[in-house]
């Protein structure tokens, strides 16, 4: 087995070297990104990252400046392309040059964005207002994988956050994390309260208004407004009502992911 | 008159029909300003305790989980008097005593409630985290200033009383007990408590707790297995058992005139007594173990205080009582640890009372021990706490050997005696108990006292 990180060998040097063997599956993992490569003989016969295919996939894998890889020679689980590793190499080399010319993305695709703060006035073009409008609360990730428009979306986002339009914040740590169910009584306000200390911590990376994503056991979702409270580490308290709509009691190991939502942050 | 006599009459009045009179009186008082609590909130009260225990502990101040601090609390409460005890209430008052040791224990449940909350909310927290709590707490920092004396009071008492009804009384039942079913020299049972009970006093609260919270419901466990299994052979008696329970609530099978009164009165006496001092409402002994609690609100461990006094007096006392009335063991004319015995009437039932007994005894004597040592700190300081496990170890060795009745007879009056400083204090602080509960029915977050 192979392992690596891209920062050390680009997507691009590890393809070369792994066309020379006869075969295997390449697994890439960066924030906010998974994805697989397959090789068979002196072909790449998989590609999929972020329910992305082909060279879609091949595209946004390209773009990554860091991540953890594997290749095991193993055959490919399936296949959803035939192309010669040589053809590849040659239409990567012109894509991962345009990936170079992109510096104001971040490295961290796990990033989420938001308008930036502040209240002057920034222009955006109308061929960037749709990227603008759907980037709000997404990641980078996220916004980028759609199929056939990968590199075009990723200078539309390196142009916004040129420009200050968007701010990308660190997510890391976010979550989704497990909190224990404990129920509140009395008025139903459909807020959820966290310990003061992981609030804290929450607004710190978030830097603006975020809600609450709350997931039970049985799948069961719902989102919440959220305060702090003390004394309460490692728990989550729901109005009763509302953890009984979500089929939970007290003890439910509940998985908890704050939303960001709309509206201006600090970058 | 001498020491012993006196003993004798303050401990007929602190045991007798005035104080039991005063345990009613407070828990009626409770249960009306915590809004029949018992009642309106028993389906929250069920689904906090029982129906949370699988879960892991709040992470707030406080030492042990809620789910320990109530088995470390049932383990002092859970003791003869709910095997024995229970035998003698039907002997003295008949079947009857058992309607009225239900309707104590429902009231008890208000009291124990109000002390539960209020050790969580005056109990005193220490820089490293740990917390102590109780009567002597919430006496002395809770009460009017002219009254805080009465915490100190409360500790002296308690710390005294923990070698009688926790330590003496109850080494010496279990090493009596185990000799009789098994021919087990006292001395060894006596070594064997003190050498075991060394090592669990010895880890503090902590080990305490891991302790209680594996063996009670362990204990419990094997009770109502060993009691539902003698049931069964006398599945055909059970429905006379209750019908007798009810027909003899109000003396209606005794005479008319003056003795229908005087079987009322005893039936009243003997129940309302065995419901009030089996689950220890009133006494405030467990809600020590209860302010070890980690809670973020000192009413969700009130609850467990509900709890308690349910598994004791509702569940436990209730099979105990439908054994020796099913099998009869009440009209043998025996005394009553005899009676108590045959009430276990299947093959080798008499060798699983003994096992029992020495269960509920034993854990009693584990949790009176902290109990004891934690009315001793609030009194002298930490540095008494060590000096105080070894007198109450050699004290659980030598009680086993016998012999120490007016030492007991002492620690029983001292224990009585607790009730009164804690029931004046239920008293004045039953406002700030009702203020409690609708602040946490509000969904408002807990603020501790200054």
């Amino acid at each position: 087995m192979l392992r690596g990180n891209l920062s050390d060998l680009p997507f691009l040097d590890l393809l070369q070297t792994l066309a020379a063997g006869s075969g295997g599956v390449l697994r890439i993992e960066a924030p906010g990104v998974e994805g697989v490569v397959g090789f068979a003989g002196r072909r790449v016969v998989l590609a999929e990252a972020l329910g992305l295919e082909g060279m879609d996939a091949l595209t946004l894998l390209a773009g990554l400046r860091r991540g953890r890889f594997t290749f095991e020679t193993t055959p490919p689980p399936r296949r959803n392309l035939e192309v010669p590793v040589q053809a590849l190499l040659t239409d990567l080399t012109a894509i991962t040059d345009e990936w170079k010319k992109l510096g104001h993305l971040p490295d961290d695709w796990s990033r989420t964005l938001r308008q930036a703060a502040g209240r002057r006035e920034v222009e955006i073009p109308l061929t960037e207002l749709g990227v603008f409008a759907e980037a709000q609360g997404k990641t980078i990730a996220e916004v980028l994988a759609v199929p056939g428009e990968v590199l075009e979306r990723a200078r539309a986002l390196n142009r916004l956050l040129k420009r200050q339009a968007l701010a990308s914040l660190p997510t890391q740590g976010l979550g989704p994390i497990v909190l224990v169910a404990l129920p509140y009584y009395g008025p139903a306000t459909g807020t959820a309260y966290v310990d003061h200390a992981l609030y804290q911590r929450w607004v710190e990376r978030i830097g603006g208004p975020f809600k609450l994503k709350v997931r039970s056991p049985k799948g069961l979702e719902a989102t919440y407004a959220v305060e702090p409270r003390e004394q309460i580490p490692e728990r989550i308290m729901l109005h009763d009502r509302e953890l009984r709509k979500l089929r939970a009691g007290r003890g439910t190991r509940l998985k908890v992911m704050p939303e960001v939502e709309d509206g201006p942050g600090k970058s | 008159m001498d020491l012993v006599s006196l003993n004798a009459l303050v401990n007929r009045y602190v045991w007798g029909p005035e104080m039991m009179v005063a345990f009613l009186v407070v828990g009626l008082y409770l249960t009306l300003r915590t809004g029949l609590i018992q009642f309106t909130k028993i389906g929250i009260i069920f689904r906090e305790t029982l129906g949370a225990i699988r879960e892991r502990a709040l992470g707030a101040s406080g030492e042990i989980t809620p789910f320990q601090a109530t088995m470390v609390a049932l383990g002092a409460t859970m003791g003869q008097g709910n095997l024995i005890g229970v035998t003698s209430a039907i002997l003295i008052g008949g079947p009857g005593a058992i309607f009225w040791m239900w309707v104590a224990g429902v009231l008890g449940m208000a009291t124990k409630f109000a002390e539960a909350t209020l050790a969580v909310h005056f109990r005193q927290r220490y820089a490293d985290g740990s917390v102590s709590g109780g009567p002597m707490y919430y006496l002395s920092r809770g009460l009017p200033k002219g009254l805080r004396w009465l915490g100190a009071v409360y500790a002296f008492l308690a710390a005294l009383a923990a070698f009688g009804i926790g330590n003496l009384t109850q080494s010496s039942a279990m090493a009596g007990s185990l000799e009789a079913a098994f021919d087990i020299p006292v001395g060894l049972t006596g070594f064997a408590v003190a050498l075991i009970a060394a090592f669990i006093l010895g880890g503090g609260i902590r080990r305490i707790a891991a302790f209680a919270q594996t063996l009670v419901p362990l204990m419990l466990f094997a009770f109502l297995a060993a009691g539902l299994y003698a049931l069964f052979f006398h599945l055909d008696a059970l429905g006379g058992a209750f019908a007798a329970i009810f027909q003899n609530a109000f003396g209606f099978r005794a005479a008319a005139g003056g003795a229908a009164g005087y079987a009322l009165a005893q039936t009243l006496k003997a129940g309302v007594g065995r419901g009030i001092f089996s689950n220890e409402a009133g006494l405030g002994s467990a809600a020590i173990a209860h302010a070890q609690a980690q809670v973020d609100h000192p009413v969700r461990q009130g609850f467990w205080g509900v709890i308690e006094v349910f598994l004791d007096t509702l569940v436990v006392n209730t099979v105990m009582a439908l054994l020796v009335l099913t099998s009869g063991a009440w009209q043998l004319g025996q005394s009553a640890p005899h009676a108590f015995v045959a009430a276990w009437d299947f093959p080798g039932g008499a060798s699983v009372a003994a096992v029992i007994l020495a269960l509920f005894v034993f854990t009693t004597l584990v949790s009176w021990g902290f109990y004891g040592e934690e009315a001793a700190g609030f009194l002298f300081g930490d540095g008494i706490r060590w000096p105080y496990r070894i007198t109450y170890i050699v004290f659980a060795f030598v009680g086993a050997l016998g012999g120490f009745e007016l030492l007991t007879a002492f620690a029983d009056t001292l224990n009585g005696l607790m009730a009164i400083p804690n029931l004046i204090g239920l008293l004045l602080l039953g406002g700030l108990v009702a203020q409690l509960v609708r602040g946490f029915f509000r969904g408002e977050p807990w603020q501790p006292p200054r």
